[in-house]
């Protein structure tokens, strides 16, 4: 497999360059902002000592190609400076709040994919109304906001039908134990992950019915009908097969989408992840802790690309070819 | 007068559902937009205009907000805000896009690798996210809000110039221009832009769109600029109020954003089908 | 030596194919293969052969669209693969070429004006009123009359052969040196065919002597009635060189006998001595192969046909062939 390996060696040094240009993007972003740079790494912060301490950390004297440096090598380090409002380094809180946005990100994935895909093929298979209908919901839920919807469904359900709470992650009033607390968490997250869903469902519905089209219309399956193979064989084993390949690979560069949906959609439900804290420190001008999502999202958004691109080289056997 | 009659046909005979609605929404609401202080009658972003927290009423058809402003008004102007926004910002990565686009496909060897290389790099790395950081640190004005969509939203427009221009580069007129001594500047410019660009269009469309969308979304999580109404803020107010069950805080601004959005998106769908008539199984 | 318009020596244009296992190519594919002649100023030469002969590429090479394995072009004494970029813009007005594609070489959004009018733009700084006098005479000049209708229009707007002589316009625009026309007549019909030659033969002899022509062309009839000088060509090599009316009454060269005996020539004097052939299919040229490129489907052909390549020799008449059964 001379072929996988190279592909894969090229891409994890592609990689490497990205991440590399992001953080050299963000250091050259703190310093085009009008005014003193420290300000920017430190926060809209007023405490002398803890401006030095800044100073001191980031090396801000010195001249310009040293602090880039520097930078880079604190990142590197996983420093990302400290968060004066909250009194912990930016990498340990993002890192403790890392959890909770993938809980609400892999659930709405996968609630996304599987009624997607599902639907994708329905409408691509059957056609006439089902399709009809089907494309029109989706066209309609990629429009929607996907923030907007939360708000919606918020006011909806939770104000007004008072199905689901309006927000946290568990109950504030009381404290379950065991299963009960996984139940709790599970209510809480129904209204963000549905939420999340929609939108992407909705992509992926028209990711899938496009492919599938495609595959359908292809010789193969002609030929596969000709020799009089029963219908659901056809779609499962031949068309399927084929279209599943170009939908994975989009739901693993959608998570990029995802994640910036799921940073919003935080705020809506107070969920008690990566994008909530974006907002509070958005709020208080905590700077770094906002560099340092900023930083985050890009590194997972390029390690997920990379695993996609790694699944797609395996699945794919023209590379593994070479 | 044949020919025009013969033109006219040409241009009728692609028409399709998507492209008929997406025109008649985006038309319907850019006019709203253009005749906004002619539909409303209070100034827009003005506190105390009536009682706080009011359900819609003939005097305040979208109800008002938390300091007593109208909802109906601001939300008139924030689309205005939203059209510019989306249109200027997809202006810039237009041009960003469209440059780098046809270089690449043109010149292609090891530069268009490279600029294929970054353009893919830059289409992974989260749009949104850059762009609030952008704007964070340069300021919420509105100027600095376009820029930053603008300058983060290229890659897309990249890529398919770059695939129109390949296809366009293989026709001989391309070579006759060579003949003919052309500079190489002067070739891209005029004799194949104008033929790469055309199939882009739709797609600049849905761009416009998917600005809009980030526009909106900044403005949610509280990044727009103060002196400028715009929808996302008028969601991010309602947010922040919401648990005063104030639902129409949230439903109006967001139906017509929401309409706008469908309506560029369909706009874009629907001119795709239209110059692509071979593609329409695909779309319905 | 003045009066030399083009010299070409020993071009070759190799391309190689590469193999996905193998970094470097060990195959070739020989499009031009050691071609050089002479063309003096006034004269006209056909470039005879079937597809992948090599004709397209010679021309590209000589108009240096695509640079040459080895081997150089000599321009009116300039060696043109030596210049630079904006030299070579200098000259170009000098070279133009009529391309095989009647359709796809007019950008599809330009109308005639502004088709021709960049020609003028480029070189020249005459005001938009003279640009558009001297585009009239043109349009004119070729048989697009009214000119003024005609400039309005876009190439979907106009036929196969008014098309073709916009490309003919525009080709002699600048009042070039030597035009190169690919395939000239090939999408056209009979009499169309009749029509855009004499234009040629008519654009010709107004310019006595300061025009020369290479005509590329499969069609031998064509060339007959054109060309003074005709080069055949076999994959990529020169098998025959020399007067046309002596190639084509009495061809020497076994691929140029195929070649003519295909063509019913209304001179009961060819026909009679004609020797009907039947074609095969080529060969693909490799850099492995040594011999002549022919001996596949030449009836003539001998074991040293094969191994050995035959050089181009002068035969006594002034032609030259290359062919073992000559040397």
């Amino acid at each position: 497999m001379p072929g996988l390996a190279t592909f894969i060696i090229r891409r994890i040094i592609l990689y490497i360059a990205l991440f590399f240009t992001v953080i050299v993007v963000t250091f050259l972003l703190v310093h085009m902002a009008p005014g003193d740079p420290t300000y920017i790494l430190a926060g809209q912060v007023n405490d002398p000592e803890f401006i030095k301490a800044v100073r001191h950390r980031f090396g801000l004297d010195k001249p310009l190609y040293i602090q880039l440096l520097i930078y880079i090598e604190n990142v590197l380090k996983g420093d990302l400076g400290y968060s004066y409002f909250r009194a912990e380094p930016v990498s340990t809180l993002i890192l403790s709040r890392i959890p909770a946005t993938f809980l609400l990100i892999l659930t709405a994935m996968f609630i996304a994919s599987l009624i997607g895909i599902t639907l994708g093929t329905i409408a691509a298979y059957k056609r006439g109304l089902a399709d009809a209908v089907i494309s029109l919901l989706s066209l309609i839920g990629i429009s929607i906001p996907y923030f907007w919807l939360g708000q919606l469904m918020l006011i909806t359900f939770s104000l007004n039908l008072n199905l689901f709470p309006t927000g946290g992650m568990i109950s504030l009033t009381t404290s379950y134990q065991g299963i009960y607390y996984y139940l709790d968490v599970l209510y809480h997250l129904v209204l963000p992950a549905t939420t999340l869903a929609i939108f992407n469902m909705a992509y992926i519905t028209r990711v899938t019915r496009g492919n599938v089209l495609d595959a359908l219309s292809q010789d193969f399956i002609i030929t596969a009908k000709a020799k009089g193979l029963p219908e659901r064989r056809i779609i499962f084993r031949h068309a399927l097969r084929n279209a599943i390949i170009p939908v994975i690979t989009f739901i693993g560069f959608n998570t990029g989408t995802l994640l910036v949906g799921a940073i919003v959609t935080e705020t809506i439900f107070a969920w008690p992840g990566m994008g909530s804290l974006l907002y509070s420190s958005l709020q208080l001008r905590d700077y770094p802790v906002m560099l340092g999502i900023f930083i985050y999202g890009a590194l997972i958004v390029i390690l997920i690309n990379l695993i996609v691109d790694i699944l797609y080289g395996i699945l794919d056997p023209r590379i593994r070819r070479g | 007068m044949i020919l025009l009659f013969h033109n006219l046909k040409k241009i009728f005979s692609n028409l399709n559902a998507r492209l008929l609605i997406g025109i008649l929404l985006t038309g319907v609401l850019t006019i709203l937009g253009i005749l906004a202080p002619l539909i409303t009658w209070y100034p827009p972003l003005v506190a105390m205009l009536g009682p706080p927290y009011q359900p819609p009423s003939f005097q305040h058809p979208f109800g008002t907000d938390d300091l007593g402003g109208d909802i109906y008004t601001n939300t008139i102007y924030g689309i205005r805000t939203s059209l510019i926004v989306g249109a200027l910002s997809a202006l810039i990565a237009l041009i960003i896009g469209i440059l780098i686009g046809s270089v690449a496909g043109y010149y292609g060897g090891f530069l268009e690798d490279l600029l294929m290389r970054i353009t893919d790099m830059a289409f992974i790395i989260p749009q949104f996210l850059l762009a609030l950081i952008i704007v964070t640190i340069l300021g919420p004005n509105i100027y600095n809000i376009i820029l930053a969509i603008g300058v983060t939203s290229w890659p897309g427009i990249a890529r398919m110039t770059r695939a129109t221009t390949l296809s366009v580069k293989q026709q001989t007129f391309i070579e006759a221009a060579k003949v003919l001594g052309l500079s190489d500047i002067k070739i891209i410019f005029s004799e194949l832009l104008p033929n790469s660009l055309p199939p882009v269009i739709p797609y600049i469309t849905l761009q416009i769109s998917s600005n809009i969308l980030v526009e909106a979304g900044l403005g949610f999580l509280g990044v727009s600029d103060p002196n400028v109404p715009s929808l996302g803020m008028l969601l991010n107010n309602a947010q922040q109020h919401i648990l005063m069950n104030v639902w129409w805080m949230s439903v109006f601004p967001g139906v017509i954003l929401s309409l706008m959005i469908l309506g560029f998106n369909l706009l874009g769908d629907g001119l795709i089908e239209y110059m692509n008539p071979r593609l329409r199984r695909k779309m319905y | 030596m003045a009066d030399e318009l083009l010299k070409v020596e020993h071009l070759k244009k190799y391309f190689p194919i590469r193999k996905s296992f193998f970094r470097r190519s060990l195959l070739y594919i020989k499009a031009v293969d050691d071609v050089s002649f002479i063309m003096r100023r006034g004269e006209i030469l056909g470039v005879v052969g079937e597809s992948g002969s090599g004709k397209t590429t010679l021309a590209r090479l000589i108009l240096r669209l695509i640079k040459p394995t080895s081997g150089t072009v000599y321009f009116n004494n300039i060696d043109i693969f030596k210049l630079s970029e904006k030299e070579m813009r200098k000259l170009r007005p000098k070279m133009q070429m009529i391309f095989q594609d009647v359709t796809a070489s007019l950008n599809p959004r330009k109308n005639v004006r502004d088709i021709l009018a960049q020609v003028y733009k480029t070189y020249t700084s005459l005001s938009k009123k003279e640009i558009d006098q001297n585009i009239e005479k043109l349009l004119i000049s070729v048989g697009l009359t009214p000119p003024h209708i005609f400039m309005n229009r876009y190439p979907h707007e106009l036929s196969g052969g008014q098309r073709q002589r916009v490309n003919i316009a525009r080709a002699i625009a600048l009042e070039p040196e030597l035009i190169i026309a690919d395939e000239p007549t090939s999408a056209l019909d009979a009499s169309l065919k009749r029509q855009i030659v004499d234009l040629f033969k008519h654009i010709y002899e107004e310019r006595k002597g300061k025009l020369s022509y290479i005509i590329i062309s499969h069609d031998i009839s064509l060339i007959y009635s054109l060309t003074q000088k005709t080069l055949v060509m076999y994959l990529g090599r020169m098998v025959e060189y020399g007067d046309t009316k002596k190639i084509i009454h009495d061809p020497k060269h076994p691929y140029t006998m195929m070649l003519i005996s295909a063509v019913p020539i209304p001179d009961p004097d060819i026909e009679r001595n004609r020797k009907i052939f039947i074609g095969g299919e080529p060969i693909t040229l490799e850099s492995a192969f040594t011999g002549c490129p022919f001996y596949n489907r030449c009836p003539f052909a001998t074991e040293k046909c094969k191994k050995e390549t035959p050089p181009l020799v002068r035969l006594d008449d002034g032609r030259y062939v290359a062919c073992w059964l000559y040397s």
